[in-house]
């Protein structure tokens, strides 16, 4: 868990005072964690913009209608928001979202290199597109909770009740997960990843 | 322990959701067990690999969800 100089409830009442500044300072701090865990979720980048714009326009129209109450609690709120834009969408196309993402709107269009060498740059490639491949097999239930732990940074506690499961089940699914993936490595002979 | 409470107890403290006492414990296991040792292993690399994926939506994305939070604190409220 990180902890800033100055708190979300914080950012919010200075927003809410006439500050914008607020508002995008609070932006900022969450936009990858809540972008990476939407986006893997949905695995589609078109789907992942749309879902977590319309994610951040219900948290703005919640916080200047005087909406918003869990105090200190912004992002297992927002990661809430944005699960329930996205079974929505998937009940009204009559599916889950579990569709294969285009080729130009996948991870690898979306992930930022932060190293200019070249074969690091390759290494890491080769890794991520792995790690992406192993990740999309694993069954929903696992994958959720390896993004809303690992990306979303939420404790397993808020991940089950945003789950609606206690924490030994979540914790089992994490379990699983994490069999699952050591299985896969094997099956397919990865050699990069672990 | 069992091996699923175990486990389970390696990923709270792979994530810091343990308590002073059962960190010791964990450790102490980890110290003494080898299998726990690779156990404990494979759940830092995993999360370790994760961890150099970094994504971020559009600027254009970002910019309307600026501009929507500016427009409704002139509002005043959204209806």
């Amino acid at each position: 868990m990180q902890h800033y100089d100055v708190s979300d409830q914080e950012l919010i009442r200075l927003y809410l005072g006439g500050n914008p500044a607020s508002f995008e300072k609070l932006l900022k701090r969450y936009k990858s964690r809540l972008f990476a865990s939407i986006f893997y979720l949905v695995r589609d980048k078109e789907k992942a913009e749309d879902v977590f714009q319309e994610t951040f326009i219900k948290i703005i129209s919640t916080l200047n209608n005087g909406g918003y109450k869990e105090e200190g609690k912004f992002l297992p709120w927002a990661i809430r928001i944005a699960r329930n834009i996205i079974i929505d969408n998937a009940r009204v196309n009559c599916r889950m979202p579990m569709m294969r993402d285009k080729k130009e709107n996948g991870i690898m269009s979306t992930i930022r290199m932060k190293d200019d060498n070249v074969e690091t740059k390759m290494i890491r490639n080769q890794t991520i597109t792995q790690i992406r491949m192993l990740i999309e097999e694993l069954p929903h239930e696992q994958r959720e909770i390896i993004v809303l732990r690992h990306y979303a940074d939420l404790s397993f506690k808020e991940i089950a009740e945003l789950t609606n499961v206690n924490i030994n089940t979540a914790l089992g699914r994490m379990r699983y997960a994490l069999r699952n993936l050591r299985k896969l490595v094997k099956k397919k002979k990865y050699s990069a990843v672990f | 322990m069992d091996e699923n409470s175990t486990h389970e107890q390696l990923i709270l403290y792979y994530f810091n959701e343990t308590g002073m006492a059962d960190s010791v414990m964990v450790q102490k296991e980890i110290d003494t067990h080898q299998e726990v040792k690779e156990e404990y292993r494979h759940i830092v690399e995993v999360f370790d690999h994760i961890d150099k994926i970094v994504m971020s939506p559009s600027e254009k994305t970002i910019n309307s969800i600026l501009d929507y939070s500016i427009k409704a604190l002139a509002a005043g409220h959204i209806q």
